[in-house]
């Protein structure tokens, strides 16, 4: 089994999509628990294309292409773990700032969450306080994640924390915030709670937003 | 205790009295020192180092990361996070920014006539007396069969003008309107000028009209750079900063006319003698010039606030020329396809070409244009800054000392823009450089750099340059005994990385425009490459990295600055001025970001072709 899984792992680095799937299948089929094959090869496989990203050695296509692979397995998953009582690490609500309109940073974010183990509502695009408000209350969210690519729309970051102040949920969701333009004093200006340079950094934010080892 | 305190800065000798709690970088600006800036003062880029003179405060998290403890012992800091609290001593590094020589870029000699819209009459008239009481504007008026009226400056200066020229004088004329008045014989006198205004660079033309020959040209780096490096940076100060879009409008219309006075003082030509003006440039710079608030550009769906073709005065623009002289502002196409482009499609002819050619004019942004038989699509791509240095480890401006040429076969050579000692390098280098540890296998087709430990089979001098730097991967270009800063130069994993977003950008854009009409590579007759970038880069180099489809080297044509040449001919051409129009509007739009299939497109073309 142990095999199977470390070939699963290696299926979504290298990013074989037709593997993992059959992989997945495999392994399923050998009555290995859907969450065993997510802790032990598709979360391990993204922390590896994780580390990977972050030094440089893999860029955002590489990432892209291992997480078709991840998704490949982890569709097949869902249902079962659905089914089952195992909890996510996290929900997650993401997506761009209003005005904005940049989807590639926030997908990667949105697929290392997911490849981490987080539930990850992904509000696309051109997102307005509103809505990101409602999904927290819908989804009942631990963390919001926001990002903009422009510096001119970095301010609806702020204007989306006021809202949420004003909506009483500020204290209920820890806030991150990321994009090439924002920084960690960006972050701190707005008051949110983290902020990661890249979407492998972004996944470790998040567990520690959490306190999640 | 007074609230202002006074920064000194050398070797200039510029002194300037600040208030307290502003960065060093703002008072450079304020005296009229160009620092460069590139993110436009966040402390993020490390490049707007100064040394300061005995005065010693805490280190800011971002100088901490951007400056080596060496340079922080030494008294360099960053201008941008330096807040002086006491009168102050300032070394600057870089003494002053020196713009390439975009103007002389211009390749094409214009063969151009247009009939010239300005006429000008000398005229020898009878002087008043008690039996001839007619004002001064009628007995000018009565002269001139075809005036109807005089500007208003003209009357004001007009009774002068006939009384200390004894009569002689040469009047000015548009269509039916006299728009200056001149002492003496000036008949042969009549000029022109097109100006382009880059995001980076501004380029002026003088044209004597006429004949519709270039007499000069010039550049000049654009003052505002020191608001950032790309148009966001800009638009962003305007927001943020109540009175920044005036300062940007200053700012813009300052750089030009000492570009004019530069380039009027160096031909003897007085700017009074220069009659008409056109202007092209990217949408947000041609907002910044007319002062109009360009913040929604930069929210989506990124609207200009005009587009048509801008007819007025120089007295309105405060363009120092004949106060009364035509200024036009070539239209805009879309939010981020600005009059730049429109020029370039002007000059490429892309609208009336028989066949099917993309012009790329790659600057800031990369704007690209294909023409076929069904009318001409455009989009605009965030190119981003990675071709002019910006992001860059070691990346520069292209001035002096900015390697610009790279060769690799086993062992590594290359040139710099000046002949001089390497200092760092520019986008062209970068691009060849990428182009050529690609070629040697340096890095793989996905832009992934080997180690030292994963190449025993490279040359021991090509191995010996790779090597390890902060945890990051680099290749080294010029070693510290070989060059002007005393240390290796070299390109990261990261530099490599920008590139690839930056020509994966430009590449999608070209594949979607292709896509939108249903053609392949192979239907093109020709791929025109415009902007200062695109005339320097090596087309080998930008075939192999994957920049442009892979034609035939011949069909690659490098057109040198193609916006400016595009202004220079709306110029002289009325009838082309009007084509200017006509393009703007017909021109096809496509807004990239708004495509879904953009990622994938975007994907693929950051790898590198096999």
């Amino acid at each position: 089994m142990t095999e199977l899984l470390n070939a699963l792992k290696e299926a979504v680095i290298v990013g074989n999509a037709t593997a993992a799937r059959e992989l997945t299948e495999k392994a399923l089929a050998e009555n290995t628990p859907a969450k065993t094959i997510l802790d032990e090869a598709l979360i391990p496989g993204m922390l590896v294309v994780g580390e990977k990203f972050k030094n440089n050695e893999y860029y955002v296509p590489e990432v892209l292409i291992a997480a078709r692979a991840m998704y490949a397995a982890l569709d097949l998953l869902r249902p079962i773990l659905s089914k089952s009582d195992v909890e996510p690490k996290g929900t997650v609500v993401i997506g761009t700032v209003k005005g904005d309109l940049h989807d590639i940073g926030k997908n990667l974010v949105r697929m290392m969450l997911e490849g981490g183990g987080f539930r990850v509502i992904d509000l696309g695009v051109d997102v307005s306080p509103e809505k990101f408000i409602e999904a927290i209350k819908e989804n009942n969210a631990q963390i919001l994640a926001m990002s903009a690519l422009l510096t001119t729309t970095m301010p609806s970051m702020k204007i989306t924390i006021d809202v949420l102040k004003e909506a009483g949920l500020r204290e209920k969701v820890k806030v991150m915030v990321g994009g090439a333009p924002v920084t960690q004093q960006w972050a701190d200006e707005i008051g949110a709670d983290g902020y990661a340079p890249d979407a492998a950094s972004a996944v470790d934010k998040a567990k520690e937003l959490l306190s999640i080892n | 205790m007074s609230d202002e305190i006074e920064l000194r800065f050398e070797p200039e000798g510029k002194r300037i009295r600040i208030k307290k709690g502003r960065s060093v970088l703002e008072a450079a600006y304020e005296a009229g020192i160009l620092i460069d800036a590139p993110c436009g003062g966040k402390g993020l880029c490390g490049k707007c180092k100064v040394r300061i003179i005995d005065e010693l405060l805490p280190v800011s998290p971002a100088e901490e990361k951007l400056l080596t403890p060496e340079e922080i012992a030494n008294g360099i800091r960053l201008a941008c996070q330096f807040i002086p609290q006491n009168n102050l001593v300032v070394e600057l590094l870089e003494p002053v920014l020196e713009a390439i020589q975009k103007a002389e870029l211009e390749r094409m000699v214009v063969k151009l006539r247009g009939k010239c819209p300005i006429s000008k009459h000398f005229l020898s008239l009878p002087p008043p007396s008690l039996s001839d009481q007619r004002s001064d504007e009628e007995r000018l008026l009565s002269a001139l069969p075809k005036a109807k009226k005089l500007a208003p400056t003209v009357i004001s200066s007009l009774p002068n003008i006939l009384r200390e020229s004894d009569f002689n004088l040469t009047a000015v004329l548009v269509d039916d309107e006299v728009i200056a008045v001149e002492k003496g014989n000036t008949e042969d006198e009549i000029y022109g000028v097109a100006i382009d205004i880059g995001t980076t660079t501004l380029a002026a033309y003088l044209v004597h009209l006429p004949t519709g020959k270039k007499v000069a040209s010039d550049s000049r780096l654009n003052p505002q750079v020191v608001y950032g490096a790309d148009v966001i940076s800009r638009i962003r100060y305007t927001i943020d900063k109540e009175e920044g879009l005036e300062e940007m409008r200053k700012s813009v219309i300052e750089g030009v006319n000492n570009l004019l006075e530069d380039i009027c003082g160096f031909t003897g030509v007085c700017q009074d003698r220069i009659y008409q003006a056109t202007l092209v440039g990217n949408t947000c710079m041609t907002h910044f010039l007319m002062g109009v608030d360009a913040r929604h550009l930069a929210f989506s769906p990124y609207v200009p606030a005009f587009s048509r073709l801008i007819k007025t005065r120089a007295r309105t623009v405060q363009l120092k020329i004949c106060p009364e002289g035509r200024v036009y502002v070539l239209p805009n196409i879309a939010g981020f396809v600005g009059a730049d482009t429109a020029g370039v499609i002007l000059a490429t002819k892309l609208y009336r070409r028989k066949g099917k050619y993309i012009a790329i004019d790659i600057g800031t942004n990369g704007e690209i244009a294909l023409g076929s038989e069904e009318g001409i699509i455009v989009c605009s791509t965030a190119a981003g800054p990675a071709f002019e240095g910006a992001h860059i480890r070691f990346g520069m401006h292209a001035t002096k000392g900015a390697i610009n040429r790279v060769y690799i076969t086993d062992d590594v050579k290359l040139a710099t823009i000046d002949g001089g000692t390497p200092k760092g390098i520019c986008g062209s280098g970068l691009l060849d450089a990428v182009a050529e540890i690609y070629k040697v296998g340096i890095i793989d087709f996905t832009g992934r750099m080997l180690s030292y430990e994963e190449a025993p089979h490279l040359p021991s001098c090509l191995r010996g340059r790779l090597k390890t730097v902060d945890g990051e991967r680099c290749f080294i270009l010029v070693r510290g005994n070989e060059n002007a800063i005393n240390r290796d130069i070299f390109i990261t994993q990261k530099d490599v990385r920008e590139l690839q977003l930056a020509k994966g950008a430009i590449r999608a854009g070209i594949e979607i425009l292709l896509k939108e009409r249903g053609l392949s590579k192979d239907d093109l007759d020709g791929i025109f490459l415009a902007g200062a970038f695109g005339n320097y880069i090596r087309r080998e180099s930008a075939l192999r990295i994957g920049l442009l489809p892979s034609l035939p080297i011949d069909k690659i044509y490098p057109v040198g600055n193609a916006a400016g040449r595009g202004a220079m001919m709306a110029l002289i051409s009325p009838r082309l001025l009007k084509r200017a129009e006509e393009i703007a509007r017909n021109c096809q739009y496509i807004e990239l970001s708004a495509l879904p299939e953009f990622t994938n497109y975007f994907m693929d073309a950051m790898y590198f072709p096999l």
